[in-house]
C-alpha cells in the first residue's frame, strides 16, 4: 500500500503549503504550524501568543533555551511571535513599551516545549471492503511512527464531507493500531484512511476501504414461482429451462434445484456469466414439488468479491395422476410377411 | 710516605729514559752515516728538497746532505720537488728525480743498481767507446766500466759513454737512450739493442717490451741538465735536435712536464735554435711537420753569482809579536755549490798556491800563515754546467807582520778630555773600551786624579777590551774635577805592557751646567720680530753647545740646531706655532753630555683684521634722520687697542674723512651717522697688542670694511579717522575698512587694533605690509588701532593711535505661530502614530536660523537645545526621554553670517504641552506550553 503523501514533483510542492495545522491539541498545546517543502520535508513555525494590551505600542520578546543561550530578541506590534524551533526546551520573556518607546513592564520568563514531530506510515490495513450487510466498523493498521494520540478517520471520496472519525481501541507499539469506527455513521462509499500524529503530520492511503452493499437477488426468473408442470406440459416437454436476469457487477451466477425442503440440492452448478439452466433429463424428477434458487456473484478468479447478499428462489410442482392398468387382450394373432 | 717517595722516584727515572730516549732519536734524526772500513761508491754532490738513504739491514731512513758518501747496498729515495745527484768514483754519475727509488748493488766491478720507481738519468763513465759497444754481453757483467740497470727480470747495460733516462711508474717503464747504447737482456736470455735516439718501453707485468725509434730526438740541453748563471737575468740558451726527413719543425717551451701552456711555441728550422730563457725549471720538446712529437727534455737554469770574497779585506795587515797570527777567511755563498776551493799563495798568478783547501762551509781560519805578504781567492765547487764563460774568482792580498816588544794598547772610549755628569756617573755609568792585542791574557784598567797612575783610585783587571764603570764601583766619579784613565795588557807569562796614554776625564756638575736666561717660559714673539729676537743662556760648562728647536716637549724632532759659542744666538725664519729650545752640551768625542729643560715658545702671526660687526660689511645700514649709531667690531684676541677711521667715498672716487680715532681701547664707537649723508662708505680698523714681560709688540692686518647708509621713514595712519562711528550691522556685515601709508616697504609690520587707548586688549592683530586691511566681525564697542613695523632693524611705527566706535546690533523679533499650541496633551492616541514630536512656529523676517529648547516642567536644563536649526520646525524624536508631564519650548530667530557666527540675535517666544499616558497592564500568561517542530 503506498501513501498518497509520497514527494511527487517537486514543482507541485514547491508552493504547496499543506495544512495550516493550527491544531489545538491538548490543553498545553500552543499554536503551530507547518509546511512541506520541496524536498519533501515539513518545516513547523510555532507562534507564541499571549494578551494584547491596547497602550502598548509594541512587544519586545526575548527567546532562550532553557540554558539560557539567546535565540532571538523581536520586536512586535501584535501579541504573537512566530518562530521556527526544532525539538527542545525554551523560555521566553515579553517586555511591554508604551507609546513614548519606553520599556514599562517586563514579565518574568515564561517556558515553552517544543515536541518533535513524527511522519506516520501506513504499510497495510485491513480489510479492505466493509459490505453494509455484514461488517465489523473496525480496521487493523500496521504502518509507522504511529504515534499514541494520533487521529485515525475515514474521508469519502471524492470528498463530500464525510468523514468518519475512529477510535483506537489498541495497538502494538507504534507499528499497529486498531481503530474502531462507530456503525451508525457508516455509509457506502470509497473511503481514504489518513493517520494524523500529533504535531499534524499526517499519512494518507487514497481508496483504501470500500463501504458497499453485497449484490441483489436476480429477477425475472423462470419458471416462474408456483409453476406446476402436468402431464399435458410435460407431454411435450423434453427439458425443462429455468432462467433468470442479469444482476449488475454480477460475473457469476450460482443455480440450485432442490427437492421439497431439502437442503442438499439435487442440482448445483456455477455459471459465469450464463443466465439460464437447462434440466436436460426429466427423468430424474418425480411428482412432487421443487425450488430453485440462483445467486449472482462477482469474483475475481476464485475469490468472490461481492458476495450475493440474498438467492431468489421460486417453486414448481411436477403433478402427474397414477396411472390405471389397462385390460390385455389374450391370443390375438397379427400376421406379416 | 714511602709509597710517595718511592712513586717519586720511578716518575723520575722514567722522565730521564724518555729523555734519554727523545735524545737519541733527535741525534738518529738529524744524523748521516759514515762507515768506517768501508769503501764509499760515490758521492751526493746535488740535493734539493727531501732525499733519504737507508743501508742495508736498516729500518730506517736516513737523511742524506751534500757530500754525504753512499755506499754498497744502500737503497736511496727522494720525495715530491726533489731531487739528488751521484757523483761516483769513477768519474759517471747518476741523477734521481722526484719520487724516485733505487738499491745500489756494486760488487766488486760490476756497477749494478735496482731500479724501483720515479725518473733517474744515468750517464756511463766517461771514457772512450768500448769498440765492443755494439756488442754488449748479456748480463752485464762483462760492461766493463758501464753500468747495469736491473728492473724486474731484465737487465739493461750501458756502456762507458752511454747515458739514458729511465721512467717508471707501476709496471710500466719506459728507457729513452740519449748517448750511446744500451743492452736489454731478458728474463729468458734474449737481448736486444737500444741505440741512440731510440726508446724502450716495457711492461713488466707481461714482460712485454718494444723498441721505439725517434724520428725527431732533442740532443741539446740534454735531458735533466742543470744550467749555471754566474749574474741575474735571462740567458741565451741554444737548443739543438735531430729530424729525419725535414728541416721545419715546430719548437716548444714550457713550464711544466705536460705542455699545457707552453711558454713558447715558435717554427724553427735547421735542427736549432737559440731561444732567451728565465732562470727556472723547463721541459722542452719538437714537434716535426707530420705531428710526430720528440720525447721532451728537462733542463733547469739557475742564476746565481759566485762566491765573493769577505775578510780578511785587501791590504789587511795582521801583526804578531811571539804566535803566528789566526787568519780569519770568508765569503759570501753560494746555494748550489757543493763545496769551496780555498787558495792561498805568495803570488798574486797562484802559479804555486801554498795552501788549497777544500770545504762546504763559508769560512776558514787558517793559523799557519807565516810573515809576508799573502793573495787569496776562493771558487765554488759545483754540479752546474755554466752557460757563459766563467768569472775569474776576486784575488785579494793581505801581509803578517812581526812587532818587536809589548806596546801600550790604544784606548778608544772615552775620548780624552771627555766630560761626564758627576750626578749620572754612578747611574749610567762609563764605558771604556780599547783595541785588542792577539797576545793579551787579561787587561788592567786604572783611573785617578793624577795622569801618572801612582795613585790610581781604580784598578781593575778585565778578561776583555771592553768595561763600564758603574754603581758603587763608580762613586769615586761623583766628585767634579779632573780624572785620567789608562789601561794595560798582560801576556800568557805574566808580563804587562806599559800603560796607554792617560785620557783626561772631566766630571761635571749638571745641575748648574747650562742656564737658560731668554726669552722666558711662554714667551710671545710676533712673526715679524722672531728674526730679531735674541735666544740666551749661561754655561759653566767647557763644552760646545749646541741650540736645538723642536715642536714637541720630548723633542722627538729636531726642527732647528746650531752650535753656538757665544751662549746666545739670534732667531730665524721659524714658522709660527708652539716651539720648544733647550741647549745641549756635547763631550768631546761629540756624544751628549747633557740637555737642559725645554722652554716654550710661541711665534705667532699678525693679529687678524678686526671684522665689523655693525653695520654689516659689503651691505647698507638703514637709519631714521638724526638718530645715532654704534660702530661695533669683534674684538681681536690679545689686542690692546685699536685704530678707526671712517671715509665717505665722494661721486669723483675721492675719499673724505668724516671720523678718525687713533687709539680706541673699547671695540665699539657712536657716531652721529642721523646727520652724515646718504651714501658709501668706508671704515679702516688695526688691531695692536703692545710689548709686555711675555710677549713682543704686535702688529694687526689692517681691516678695510665697505658699506652703504641709507635713511628710512615711519609709515603713517590714513582712515578712518579719529573718533569715527560705524553701525553695528554694517560694521558685522561690511566690516571697518583700515588704511595708512608705508613710505619704506617695511620688514615686518603689524596692524594692531585693541578694546583699549593702552593697548592691552587686543582686538585684532594682522600683517602691515600692505597699507589697508578690513577689520571683519567687529562687536560693537570703542577702539583704538595703529600699524607698528620695522625695517633693518629701525622702528618704523607710526607715532600715532586712532579711535574708532562700532554701535550695538538691534535683536530680531520673536517667532510667532507654535505648535503644538499651548496646553496640548498627547495620550497614546496622539502618540501612537509618532516617531517625533514635532514643533513649528512662523518664519521671522531676516532670520537665518532658529534656536530651539525644550524643557521639562520648571527645569532650566534643557532636554534638548539646538541653536542653529534652518526651518521653523523641529521633530523632537527622543521619546523615551519623555514622561508624563509638563514640558515648555522657546524659540528664537538668528542671523548668522555666511561663516556661521552668529551676527544678529532675537527675542525667544515660549509654548506648554503636557503627556499623559495610562499605565499599562500585565497580560495573563499562560501555562508552559507545547508545541511541535523538526
Amino acid at each position: 500500500m503506498e501513501g498518497s503523501r509520497r514527494p511527487r514533483a517537486a514543482s507541485a510542492y514547491a508552493m504547496l503549503l499543506c495544512l495550516a495545522a493550527s491544531l489545538s491539541h491538548a490543553e498545553e498545546t500552543g499554536t503551530f504550524s507547518f509546511e512541506i517543502l520541496p524536498d519533501g520535508t515539513p518545516r513547523f513555525t510555532q507562534v507564541l501568543t499571549w494578551d494584547a494590551d491596547p497602550n502598548v505600542l509594541f512587544y519586545e520578546v526575548a527567546v532562550q533555551t532553557a540554558a539560557g543561550k539567546d535565540i532571538s530578541v523581536s520586536r512586535v506590534e501584535a501579541p504573537a511571535l512566530p518562530l521556527s524551533l526544532g525539538p527542545g526546551r525554551y523560555r521566553y520573556r515579553i517586555v511591554l513599551y508604551n507609546c513614548l518607546r519606553q520599556a514599562e513592564l517586563e514579565l518574568p520568563w515564561q517556558e515553552f516545549t517544543v515536541l518533535k514531530a513524527e511522519m506516520p506510515r501506513i504499510t497495510k490495513h485491513s480489510p479492505a471492503v466493509w459490505f453494509i450487510e455484514s461488517f465489523q466498523p473496525r480496521l487493523v493498521i500496521h504502518g509507522e511512527n504511529l504515534i499514541p494520540g494520533a487521529g485515525v478517520r475515514l474521508v469519502r471520496s471524492p470528498a463530500d464531507g464525510k468523514v468518519i472519525p475512529g477510535t483506537e481501541t489498541g495497538r502494538t507499539e507504534n507499528s499497529m493500531m486498531t481503530v474502531e469506527f462507530p456503525a451508525d455513521s457508516v455509509e457506502t462509499g470509497l473511503y481514504a484512511l489518513e493517520v494524523k500524529n500529533p504535531g499534524g503530520l499526517f499519512f494518507t492511503v487514497e481508496r483504501a476501504l470500500l463501504i458497499r452493499h453485497m449484490l441483489p437477488a436476480p429477477a425475472g426468473l423462470a419458471p416462474s414461482p408456483g409453476s406446476s408442470f402436468g402431464p399435458r406440459e410435460l407431454r411435450g416437454m423434453k427439458s425443462i429451462r429455468f432462467s433468470w436476469d442479469a444482476v449488475p457487477e454480477a460475473t457469476h451466477y450460482v443455480f440450485s434445484l432442490f427437492k421439497g425442503t431439502d437442503a442438499r440440492p439435487l442440482i448445483r452448478r456455477e455459471y459465469a456469466g450464463n443466465r439460464e439452466h437447462t434440466l436436460p433429463d426429466l427423468t430424474v424428477l418425480d411428482k412432487g414439488e421443487y425450488r430453485w434458487t440462483v445467486e449472482a456473484l462477482a469474483k475475481d478468479g476464485e475469490t468472490i468479491i461481492i458476495p450475493c447478499a440474498k438467492a431468489a428462489e421460486a417453486g414448481f410442482v411436477i403433478d402427474l395422476p397414477q396411472l390405471a392398468a389397462p385390460a390385455m387382450k389374450i391370443g390375438d394373432y397379427f400376421y406379416g410377411r | 710516605m714511602k709509597s710517595w717517595v718511592s712513586d717519586a722516584a720511578l716518575g723520575l727515572v722514567t722522565l730521564v729514559l724518555c729523555g734519554l730516549l727523545v735524545f737519541q732519536f733527535v741525534r738518529e734524526w738529524g744524523a748521516g752515516t759514515v762507515r768506517a772500513g768501508e769503501q764509499p761508491l760515490g758521492t751526493i754532490v746535488f740535493k734539493r728538497m727531501s732525499a733519504t738513504r737507508r743501508p742495508e739491514g736498516g729500518l730506517t731512513w736516513e737523511r742524506i746532505r751534500n757530500n754525504s758518501p753512499v755506499y754498497e747496498d744502500d737503497t736511496l729515495r727522494t720525495g715530491s720537488a726533489s731531487e739528488a745527484s751521484i757523483f761516483f768514483e769513477d768519474g759517471s754519475g747518476l741523477d734521481m728525480f722526484e719520487n724516485s727509488m733505487l738499491r745500489l748493488d756494486f760488487v766488486g766491478a760490476q756497477r749494478r743498481f735496482e731500479f724501483m720507481e720515479g725518473d733517474i738519468s744515468v750517464s756511463g763513465p766517461s771514457g772512450s767507446r768500448s769498440p765492443e759497444l755494439s756488442g754488449l754481453q748479456a748480463g752485464g757483467a762483462a760492461a766493463s766500466g758501464g753500468y747495469t740497470v736491473t728492473v724486474g727480470g731484465r737487465t739493461i747495460s750501458m756502456a762507458e759513454g752511454s747515458q739514458a733516462s729511465f721512467s717508471r711508474s707501476g709496471d710500466t717503464m719506459t728507457v729513452e737512450v740519449l748517448q750511446g747504447e744500451i743492452a736489454v737482456t731478458e728474463s729468458d736470455g734474449s737481448s736486444r739493442t737500444v741505440s741512440e735516439a731510440q726508446g724502450l718501453e716495457l711492461d713488466l707485468k707481461t714482460g712485454s717490451g718494444k723498441t721505439v725509434a725517434y724520428s725527431v730526438f732533442p740532443l741539446l740541453p740534454e735531458q735533466n741538465a742543470r744550467l749555471l748563471l754566474e749574474r741575474t737575468g735571462s740567458a741565451n740558451i741554444d737548443f739543438s735536435w735531430k729530424l729525419e726527413g725535414g728541416e721545419s719543425a715546430v719548437f716548444e717551451l714550457s713550464g711544466d712536464r705536460d705542455f699545457a701552456s707552453p711558454a713558447v711555441t715558435t717554427p724553427a728550422a735547421g735542427g736549432g735554435l737559440r731561444l732567451e730563457v728565465a732562470p727556472g725549471t723547463w721541459f722542452w720538446r719538437v714537434r716535426a711537420p707530420d705531428g710526430t712529437v720528440s720525447p721532451s727534455r728537462r733542463f733547469a737554469l739557475l742564476a746565481e753569482e759566485a762566491p765573493r770574497p769577505i775578510l780578511p779585506e785587501s791590504g789587511a795587515e795582521m801583526r804578531f809579536r811571539a804566535k803566528l797570527p789566526a787568519v780569519r777567511f770568508s765569503w759570501t755563498e753560494m746555494a748550489d755549490a757543493t763545496a769551496y776551493i780555498l787558495e792561498v799563495s805568495r803570488d798574486r798568478q797562484f802559479t804555486k798556491p801554498v795552501l788549497k783547501n777544500r770545504t762546504a762551509l763559508t769560512g776558514l781560519t787558517i793559523n799557519s800563515l807565516g810573515e809576508g805578504d799573502w793573495y787569496w781567492r776562493v771558487s765554488a765547487v759545483h754540479p752546474l754546467a755554466l752557460i757563459e764563460e766563467k768569472a775569474e774568482p776576486e784575488i785579494r792580498p793581505f801581509s803578517i807582520r812581526r812587532k818587536a816588544g809589548m806596546e801600550a794598547p790604544v784606548p778608544t772610549v772615552p775620548v780624552a778630555d771627555s766630560l761626564f755628569i758627576v750626578q749620572e756617573a754612578a747611574g749610567k755609568g762609563i764605558a771604556f773600551s780599547w783595541m785588542p792585542d792577539p797576545e793579551a791574557v787579561e787587561y788592567e784598567l786604572a783611573a785617578g786624579r793624577t795622569p801618572d797612575m801612582k795613585e790610581a783610585v781604580l784598578t781593575r783587571s778585565v778578561d776583555r777590551t771592553w768595561f763600564t764603570l758603574a754603581g758603587p764601583e763608580a762613586a769615586f766619579l761623583g766628585k767634579p774635577g779632573t780624572w785620567y784613565w789608562a789601561v794595560r795588557w798582560k801576556d800568557g807569562e805574566g808580563n804587562l805592557s806599559p800603560f796607554s796614554k792617560p785620557r783626561a776625564l772631566q766630571g761635571v756638575d749638571g745641575s748648574i751646567a747650562v742656564r737658560l736666561t731668554f726669552p722666558p717660559p711662554g714667551y710671545t714673539i710676533a712673526d715679524s720680530l722672531i728674526g730679531g729676537t735674541r735666544f740666551a743662556w749661561k754655561s759653566r760648562v767647557p763644552a760646545k753647545a749646541v741650540f736645538q728647536l723642536s715642536p714637541d716637549k720630548g723633542f722627538s724632532t729636531v726642527a732647528w740646531e746650531e752650535p753656538s759659542d757665544t751662549e746666545t744666538l739670534i732667531g730665524r725664519e721659524w714658522k709660527t706655532g708652539v716651539w720648544y729650545w733647550r741647549i745641549r752640551t756635547l763631550n768631546a768625542d761629540g756624544s751628549v753630555l747633557h740637555d737642559t729643560e725645554p722652554r716654550m715658545f710661541r711665534i705667532v702671526d699678525p693679529l687678524p683684521a678686526p671684522t665689523l660687526v655693525s653695520p654689516a660689511p659689503g651691505g647698507s645700514f638703514y637709519l631714521r634722520e638724526g638718530d645715532p649709531y654704534t660702530v661695533s667690531w669683534a674684538k681681536v684676541a690679545d689686542a690692546d687697542y685699536y685704530q678707526f677711521r671712517l671715509y665717505l667715498a665722494q661721486p669723483d672716487g675721492a675719499e673724505v674723512l668724516k671720523h678718525s680715532i687713533g687709539v680706541a681701547t673699547k671695540t665699539d664707537v657712536e657716531l652721529p651717522f642721523g646727520a652724515y649723508p646718504e651714501g658709501a662708505y668706508r671704515i679702516l680698523l688695526q688691531a695692536f697688542t703692545m710689548d709686555k714681560d711675555a710677549s713682543t709688540r704686535i702688529i694687526g692686518y689692517l681691516g678695510t670694511t665697505d658699506f652703504t647708509f641709507e635713511r628710512i621713514s615711519r609709515m603713517e595712519l590714513a582712515s578712518p579717522a579719529d573718533g569715527a562711528v560705524f553701525e553695528g550691522l554694517d560694521a558685522r556685515r561690511k566690516g571697518i575698512e583700515l588704511a595708512w601709508e608705508v613710505p619704506d616697504p617695511p620688514e615686518d609690520a603689524e596692524l594692531m587694533v585693541t578694546a583699549d587707548p593702552a593697548g592691552r586688549r587686543i582686538a585684532l592683530r594682522r600683517p602691515g605690509f600692505s597699507g589697508k586691511f578690513t577689520a571683519q566681525k567687529m562687536t560693537a564697542g570703542d577702539y583704538w588701532w595703529t600699524v607698528k613695523g620695522s625695517l633693518y632693524g629701525i622702528d618704523i611705527s607710526a607715532l600715532r593711535t586712532n579711535r574708532f566706535t562700532v554701535r550695538p546690533i538691534p535683536p530680531l523679533p520673536a517667532p510667532s505661530g507654535a505648535s503644538p499650541a499651548g496646553g496640548f496633551t498627547f495620550g497614546p492616541k496622539e502618540l501612537r502614530g509618532l516617531s517625533a514630536l514635532g514643533f513649528t512656529w512662523n518664519a521671522v523676517a531676516g532670520a537665518t536660523h532658529y534656536s530651539f529648547a525644550l524643557y521639562r516642567g520648571s527645569n532650566r536644563e534643557p532636554l534638548v537645545r539646538l541653536e542653529s536649526l534652518k526651518k521653523p520646525s523641529y521633530a523632537f524624536a527622543d521619546l523615551p526621554s519623555l514622561e508624563n508631564g509638563e514640558y515648555r519650548w522657546t524659540v528664537k530667530a538668528l542671523s548668522l553670517d555666511a561663516a556661521g557666527d552668529l551676527e544678529q540675535d532675537g527675542l525667544a517666544a515660549e509654548s506648554r504641552f503636557s503627556i499623559n499616558l495610562p499605565k499599562i497592564s500585565a497580560p495573563t500568561m499562560k501555562k508552559e506550553e507545547t508545541y511541535y517542530g523538526r
